[in-house]
């Protein structure tokens, strides 16, 4: 087997978790389905199936590591769903750019519109999305409406024992004025 | 290594001990510039970066020596060398003018997909072809010295043809780099698969290590992982001062990525690596 087709079907299986989970289970008809010859296959089943899942794991934990240092709001009103629903979206997406991180950040608060999280987490995930479209993309103005008044949120002065916030349409503004950052909320 | 290669890394001088570059510490770099010897950059931050961010740069650089570490060239990728995000790093690399500049001994994408991080290759010959042809193309378009890290495997290949050392030795020989080996790395390597690390040093070209990376290692399960978030330990500064004393190091960098301590927790590893540093050269003075 080339190192070339050993890359391309290495790099699907550690970031593809059903590939991976198929492959382990059916060797022979996973690796035929992908191209690989019964030498080849063998080659890369004899890569132990522990190491594989948790290499596999450590790569899921690092990126969603640097995923959560662009979203602090999102970690926090997410809490312990945050893992789970990354998971799922990072099933889904391959960042391509140089700046793989804030692209990742970036496409999961996007993603977390459609999910099955509370309509708060949704206004905060929407919060972060702006504010890096803002600061990524080099806009004079970002406006974002919010049906929830998320200002504590955002000063980090709410804990978790808190009052939640109340639902109230507000409007978080980012504004360049030379060269400067101004943001508000109206 | 060519002479004239040898030479310039012998004569060198060392830059001391640094810290690797996050946004967090910005402030605090500032405030201890007396304590910092230099920094390391991660190039990929300032890929496509906008004016004010390599203005941000441009600060640095005026305020200390800078060494561009990139992540991405993926050296060991089979289907070669991205060209566009070689040509962005050159770029970083003609701006700061370093001695030198580094990335690893891995492959990070293949076949479209971006695995995210540095993974292994199967220590084998033809992978070694793989190594030699990218270096040469990187060489060819930067002329600073690229020198190569080590980094922490969680896959063994069964397919693989020598051990990891020959391999890097190999490669280091054949495309006449240096080293920059991750004294962490290495612990953690030799505890997650029982080798010993002084043997491993006794199988590599230290004549041929120009800077190290150091950090505590974190135990997740029964391994050990290079999360970049903890304190150097007892036994990786062993590692550390081993390497110090058969080999004459030009710069070793303290890479902290995550779980942030107290600033002078960082100045106080700084101090420690820059004393086992000195042990080296005042060894030195003394054997004259
Ligand atoms: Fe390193």
């Amino acid at each position: 087997m080339s190192l070339l087709e050993q890359q391309n079907f290495l790099a699907r299986l550690y970031t593809d978790a059903a590939l991976r989970r198929a492959f382990l289970l059916m060797p022979e008809k996973v690796g035929a389905e992908n191209g690989l010859n019964e030498k080849e296959v063998t080659e890369i089943a004899e890569i132990m199936p522990e190491e594989l899942n948790f290499f596999a794991e450590s790569l899921f934990w690092k990126r969603l590591r640097e995923v959560e240092k662009f979203l602090p709001l999102t970690k926090k009103v997410l809490a312990g769903e945050l893992t789970e629903h990354f998971r799922e979206f990072s099933q889904n997406f391959n960042p391509q750019t140089v700046n793989k991180h804030f692209e990742d950040a970036l496409e999961f608060c996007r993603s977390l519109s459609k999910s099955k999280i509370s309509e708060l987490s949704k206004n905060v995930a929407k919060f972060e999305q702006k504010k890096l479209e803002f600061f990524g993309g080099g806009q004079r103005i970002t406006i974002c409406k919010l049906d929830f008044d998320i200002r504590r949120i955002v000063r980090q002065s709410a804990d978790s024992q808190g009052e939640s916030p109340k639902r109230k349409t507000k409007f978080a503004v980012w504004l360049r004025v030379n060269r400067k950052v101004k943001h508000f909320f109206v | 290594m060519s002479e004239d290669r040898n030479q310039k890394q012998n004569t060198q001088k060392s830059l001391g001990a640094g810290i690797g570059f996050r946004e967090q510490f910005r402030g605090s770099v500032f405030l201890n510039q007396d304590k910092i010897d230099f920094l390391e950059i991660t190039t990929d931050h300032y890929l496509d970066a906008k004016p004010d961010k390599l203005g941000a740069l441009k600060l640095l650089k005026e305020h200390f020596p800078l060494i561009p570490h990139s992540l991405e060239l993926s050296l060991g990728s089979a289907e070669g060398i991205d060209e566009e995000y070689l040509e962005k790093v050159a770029e970083i690399v003609e701006f700061i003018k370093p001695p030198w500049f580094s990335d690893h001994l891995c492959f990070t994408r293949s076949g479209g997909v971006k695995i995210g991080h540095l993974a292994p290759v199967p220590y084998t010959k033809e992978a070694v072809r793989v190594f030699v042809k990218n270096i040469a193309q990187v060489k060819s378009r930067i002329k600073t010295p690229l020198i190569l890290e080590n980094i922490t495997y969680l896959v063994r290949f069964p397919s693989s043809e020598m051990p990891e050392s020959e391999f890097i030795k190999t490669i280091l020989e054949e495309t006449d780099c240096g080293l920059l080996l991750d004294v962490t790395n290495l612990y953690i390597n030799s505890q997650n698969f029982g080798f010993c690390w002084r043997k491993f040093l006794d199988e590599i070209p230290l004549e041929r290590v120009v800077q190290l990376h150091f950090v505590g290692s974190n135990r997740h399960g029964k391994r050990l992982i290079d999360a970049h978030a903890n304190k150097t330990e007892r036994e990786i500064w062993e590692v550390f001062a081993e390497v110090c004393k058969r080999s004459e190091i030009k710069g070793a960098v303290l890479e902290r990525d995550a779980d942030f301590p107290p600033f002078e927790e960082i100045l106080e590893e700084l101090e420690t690596a820059r004393g086992l540093m000195k042990i080296q050269n005042l060894k030195k003075v003394s054997a004259v």
